[in-house]
C-alpha cells in the first residue's frame, strides 16, 4: 500500500506549556476492584444540581459539539461535564486537577504524572484502553479512553490515576534521572535554550514546569506526597466525560477520588532554585522574540501565529525560522525564533524575526484573515475529532477559562476575528522580549 | 404543467437546493455508508475507487499513484483552507479522504467530486507531483526497507501479477509517464458508479443507493498456496527484516481474521518491549491469490533466528490451543477496544468502512459483530491458516542461519 500524504504549508507550532516525560513507562501488575456505592445525601445533591444547572445552548449548531449536555456541581464531588455519546462506541474521560508548584517544587507535577501513568498502564492493557497523564499549565490531567462497555473499568483507571503516590525508591530515582537527563538534553540544544530563556524573560514569575537541577534533586517521596495532598482535592477537580452513562452513575463509579476539601497554605514561600546550567556553545547564531498576550484563549493569537508563520516561511537560504504559540498558566506567548550561520544570514534572520509582526500588519486584508480563521478552525476541530480529542478540547477550555463553554466560546470568538480586530490585537501586544544566543 | 407552475417549481427547487441534505452529492456511487456521529466536530468523507497500481500499464508503474496525488493536490488547491484532502493509493484501490468544516461539507464534497470525475487535469500539479515523487525515489534508492517491501509482496502474488508492482513506480517508469497517461487511466477507470463512499459527522446525509449484495467478496477464497517456502536474501545492512505470509483457506469472516491478526500481534508484543525488535506489523491483506495474514518484523540481525522461531511458535500455539473460556473473553474484549478506538478516528473509520463496502458490499457494525465472535469461530479462523511463505532479508551472520 502507498503511504498517505499530507501537506505542510507552514511552520507554525501551537505549543502548550506541557512537558510530559518522553521515555517509555513500564506497567505494574493489574490490581484493585470496582466500587459502585454512593450515599443517598450525595445522590440528592447531585440530582438537585442536575435540575438547577442547565447548560447554555447559545452556540451555533456545529459549535454545540463542544458544549456539555450536562454540568454537574455538587459539594464533595468533582465538577462533572458530560458530553452525551452514542451507546456502544467509545467512552473518554479526562480528570483535571489544579496544581501550583512552589519554585522549589518545580518538576513535581511531571513526576506525579509519570507515576500515575505507570500505575494505569498495566490495568489499561488488560482491556485495551488508552491512558495518559500530563502536566499542563494549570495542573495535572488524567485521561482514559476505551470501549463504552468498559466504562466501569475506565473509571477504575481514573481512580488509580489519582491515588496518593507511593513509589519505590528505585522508581523515584529512575524517574528523577530521566527528568534531569531531559533538562540536560534541553540545555545542550540551542533551540530549546532559546525558548526556555524567552519563557523565563516573558514570565519570570512562573516557575518552569520542567523543574531545575536543584528542585529535582530535592524531590523526595515526602515532598511529592505533600504536593499531592495539597492539590488532589476532590472539590477542585473537573471531570469531562464523553459517555452514554448517567452522570450520577459515573460519579458512583469514581467514588469521590482524591481528598476532602480543607484550607491549604498558599504555595509561594520558597526561594528560587536558580538558573539552569549553561550548555555547550552553539554552532549557529540563534535569535528569538516573544510577545506577551496577557490573556488566555484569545483566538487572535492562533490566527496571528499562523499568518506570521506564513510570512517567515521563506526566510532565505541558510536561515531557519519558526513561530510558536505558547500558552502558559495565565498568559500567551507569541514566539518567533530561528537560527542562521554566518554574518549575512544572521542579519537576515534578525530582520525576518523582527519584521514578522510588522509584515503581517502591513499585509493584512479581510480575505487573508478569513482564510487563516478557517484554517485555525479546521485544525482545532481536527484535533477534537476523536472522543479523546474532544474531551481534551473541552477540558482545556474548562481549565483555561473556568467555564464549561470555554471550547465553544473559543470557536465563537474565532468566528468574530477580522482584519480590524487582528490589527488591534497585534498593536496591543507591545514590545517583544528578545533573546540571542551566539557561538 | 403550465408556465406559472413550472416557474414556481423551479423557484422552489432553487430555494430548497442549498438546504437539501443531498445537495453536496452529484455522483451515484456503488454504495454509500452514512455514520451519524453527533459529537464529531468535523465532517469526514471517504471515496474509494477500485483503481490501484495493479492497473498501471506496462512500463508505466506509478501512473495510478501520480493520478491520485495530482487530483488530491488539485482538490486541495480548490478547497483550502475550508477542507483538506488526503489520498492513499494502494495496489487495488485508491482512497480520497475529505475533512471539512461542518457548514461546508456539501459544497466541499461537490468540489471533490468535480475534481475527481470531471475537471481537467492540471499539468502544473502533475509536474509538481512527479518531481516530488522523483525526489523521494531518488532519496530512497537502495533502501533495504523498500527492497524488503518489494520482495515480500512477491510472496502474495504470482510472479507476473501487476498487483505486485511497486505502487509508486520506479525512477525510470515515472519519467515515462505523461499527463495523457494519467488522463487515459482516469477516463477509463475513475467512475463514480464503481466507487464507494463513507460519510461521518453530525447531520450528514446521502442519497439512498442500492447497495451491492452483501457478503460477495471480490477476493478468491484461497488458500493462495498449499506448500510453504522460505527465502533468504543477503544484504550488508544493519537490521534484518522477516516476513511470514499465512494463506487463509476458504471464506473466513473478516472480524475473525482481524481477531487472529490482533492475537498474533498481541502475543508477539512483549512488555517491556524487546530492545532487539525495532518494528512489528501484523495485517490482513486481500491479495490476488486470496486473503493472507502477514507478520513483518524488523529486528537486530543477531536476534533474527530467535524472532523467526518466536513468530512460528506463537502462530502454532494459537492454532493448536486457541483461546477459550475466560482467556477468550479477555482477548475479545481487548480486540473490541482496539478496533473501536481505531475506528473512533473518523479518517480511519472511513478507510475501514470503504474497504468493507468494496470487499463485502456492506460495512461492519463493529461493536455488535465483535461481540458475536465465538471461540469456535476464532478456532476455525486459526485453523484456516496454511503453511507460511517466509522471507528474510539481512546480513549473513556466519553460523546463525536456520537450517
Amino acid at each position: 500500500m502507498g503511504w498517505p500524504r499530507t501537506r505542510r504549508t507552514s511552520s507554525c507550532l501551537n505549543r502548550y506549556d506541557t512537558e510530559p516525560l518522553g521515555s517509555p513507562h513500564f506497567p505494574e501488575a493489574p490490581s484493585g476492584a470496582f466500587c459502585v456505592s454512593i450515599g443517598s445525601a450525595l445522590l440528592a445533591l447531585i440530582l438537585l444540581a442536575l435540575l438547577t444547572a442547565p447548560v447554555a445552548l447559545h452556540a451555533q449548531a456545529s459549535d454545540a459539539v463542544f458544549l456539555p449536555d450536562t454540568v454537574l456541581r455538587a459539594a464533595g464531588v468533582p465538577r462533572v461535564l458530560i458530553l452525551r455519546a452514542n451507546p456502544g462506541g467509545v467512552a473518554a474521560l479526562r480528570l483535571s486537577v489544579p496544581l501550583l508548584e512552589r519554585p522549589a517544587e518545580a518538576g513535581v507535577g511531571r513526576m506525579l504524572a509519570a507515576l500515575s501513568e505507570r500505575r494505569m498502564e498495566g490495568p489499561a492493557r488488560e482491556i485495551g484502553a488508552r491512558v495518559s497523564a500530563q502536566r499542563t499549565p494549570w495542573g495535572l490531567t488524567y485521561s482514559v479512553e476505551g470501549a463504552a462497555a468498559d466504562i466501569e473499568h475506565l473509571a477504575y483507571l481514573l481512580r488509580l490515576a489519582v491515588e496518593e503516590p507511593a513509589p519505590e525508591l528505585s522508581t523515584l530515582e529512575r524517574l528523577r534521572a530521566e527528568l534531569i537527563l531531559d533538562l540536560d538534553r534541553r540545555a545542550e540544544s540551542p533551540g530549546d535554550r532559546l525558548l526556555a530563556d524567552l519563557r523565563r524573560a516573558a514570565a519570570p514569575d512562573l516557575p518552569s514546569l520542567a523543574g531545575s537541577h536543584v528542585s529535582l534533586r530535592r524531590l523526595e517521596t515526602s515532598l511529592m506526597r505533600a504536593v499531592w495532598r495539597r492539590s488532589h482535592r476532590t472539590s477542585s477537580m473537573s471531570l469531562v466525560a464523553m459517555t452514554s452513562v448517567d452522570p450520577t452513575v459515573l460519579l458512583a463509579m469514581l467514588q469521590a477520588p482524591g481528598l476532602p476539601a480543607e484550607d491549604v497554605a498558599p504555595p509561594f514561600d520558597a526561594a528560587d532554585p536558580g538558573d539552569p546550567p549553561a550548555g555547550p556553545p552553539p554552532l549557529r547564531n540563534w535569535y528569538g522574540e516573544a510577545r506577551v498576550d496577557p490573556s488566555l484563549g484569545d483566538p487572535h493569537a492562533a490566527v496571528a501565529a499562523l499568518l506570521m508563520s506564513q510570512h517567515v516561511a521563506d526566510a532565505g537560504p541558510g536561515v531557519e525560522v519558526g513561530v510558536r504559540l505558547w500558552e502558559l498558566r495565565d498568559r500567551t506567548l507569541l514566539v518567533v525564533a530561528g537560527a542562521a550561520l554566518g554574518r549575512r544570514a544572521t542579519a537576515t534572520l534578525n530582520a525576518v524575526v523582527q519584521a514578522a509582526v510588522p509584515d503581517v500588519l502591513l499585509a493584512l486584508d479581510p480575505l487573508m484573515v478569513r482564510e487563516a480563521v478557517a484554517r485555525v478552525e479546521l485544525v482545532y476541530r481536527t484535533r477534537a475529532s476523536t472522543p479523546g480529542g474532544l474531551v481534551e478540547a473541552v477540558g482545556r477550555g474548562v481549565d483555561g477559562t473556568g467555564r464549561a463553554s470555554g471550547a465553544s466560546d473559543y470557536l465563537a470568538a474565532l468566528a468574530r476575528v477580522t482584519a480590524a480586530s487582528l490589527t488591534d490585537y497585534l498593536n496591543r501586544l507591545g514590545a517583544p522580549v528578545v533573546v540571542e544566543i551566539v557561538p | 404543467m403550465n408556465v406559472r407552475n413550472a416557474r414556481k417549481a423551479l423557484l422552489t427547487v432553487l430555494i430548497l437546493a442549498p438546504f437539501s441534505p443531498l445537495a453536496g452529492q452529484s455522483a451515484d456511487y456503488e454504495a454509500v455508508h452514512v455514520d451519524q456521529r453527533p459529537r464529531t466536530p468535523l465532517v469526514t468523507i471517504g471515496i474509494r475507487l477500485p483503481i490501484g497500481s495493479e492497473r498501471d500499464g506496462s512500463g508505466l508503474a506509478g501512473t495510478a499513484w501520480l493520478l491520485g496525488n495530482t487530483l488530491a493536490a488539485q482538490a486541495n488547491t480548490a478547497l483550502e483552507p475550508r477542507a483538506g484532502i488526503t489520498v492513499d493509493v494502494g495496489r487495488s484501490s485508491t482512497l480520497f479522504t475529505l475533512s471539512t468544516l461542518p457548514e461546508q461539507w456539501r459544497s466541499t464534497w461537490s468540489t471533490l467530486e468535480r475534481t475527481l470525475f470531471d475537471a481537467e487535469l492540471d499539468p502544473d500539479a502533475f509536474q509538481q507531483e512527479r518531481s516530488t515523487l522523483s525526489d523521494e525515489l531518488r532519496f530512497q534508492r537502495g533502501s533495504p526497507t523498500l527492497d524488503f517491501e518489494q520482495e515480500s509482496v512477491q510472496l502474495l502474488a504470482s510472479p507476473s501479477s501487476p498487483w505486485a508492482r511497486p505502487t509508486r513506480g520506479t525512477l525510470e517508469s515515472i519519467e515515462s509517464i505523461t499527463a495523457a497517461d494519467l488522463e487515459g487511466l482516469r477516463r477509463s477507470s475513475y467512475l463514480a458508479a464503481d466507487a464507494v463512499a463513507a460519510m461521518i459527522g453530525a447531520g450528514v446525509a446521502a442519497a439512498p443507493l442500492a447497495h451491492r449484495r452483501a457478503g460477495v467478496s471480490r477476493s478468491p477464497d484461497g488458500p493462495g498456496w498449499v506448500v510453504g517456502t522460505r527465502l533468504t536474501l543477503t544484504q550488508e545492512v544493519t537490521s534484518t527484516w522477516i516476513s511470514f505470509a499465512y494463506p487463509v483457506a476458504g471464506p473466513v469472516p473478516r472480524n475473525a481474521l482481524d481477531f487472529v491478526a490482533h492475537l498474533i500481534q498481541a502475543r508477539l508484543s512483549t512488555v517491556p518491549p524487546d530492545p532487539n525488535r525495532f518494528g512489528l506489523s501484523v495485517r490482513v491483506i486481500d491479495a490476488p491469490l486470496g486473503s493472507v495474514i502477514t507478520v513483518e518484523a524488523a529486528v537486530a540481525p543477531e536476534a533474527a533466528d530467535r524472532f523467526e522461531r518466536e513468530i512460528q511458535r506463537v502462530v502454532s500455539s494459537l492454532t493448536e490451543q486457541p483461546p477459550s473460556a475466560d482467556f477468550f473473553g479477555w482477548d475479545r474484549r481487548r480486540f473490541r477496544a482496539e478496533l473501536l478506538l481505531t475506528d473512533s478516528a473518523p479518517e480511519r473509520a472511513v478507510a475501514r468502512i470503504t474497504s468493507d463496502l468494496l470487499r463485502d458490499g456492506q460495512a461492519r457494525h463493529l461493536a455488535e459483530e465483535i461481540w458475536e465472535i465465538t471461540p469456535q469461530a476464532l478456532a476455525a479462523a486459526l485453523l484456516a491458516l496454511g503453511e507460511p511463505r517466509i522471507l528474510r532479508l539481512g546480513p549473513d551472520l556466519e553460523g546463525n542461519d536456520i537450517p
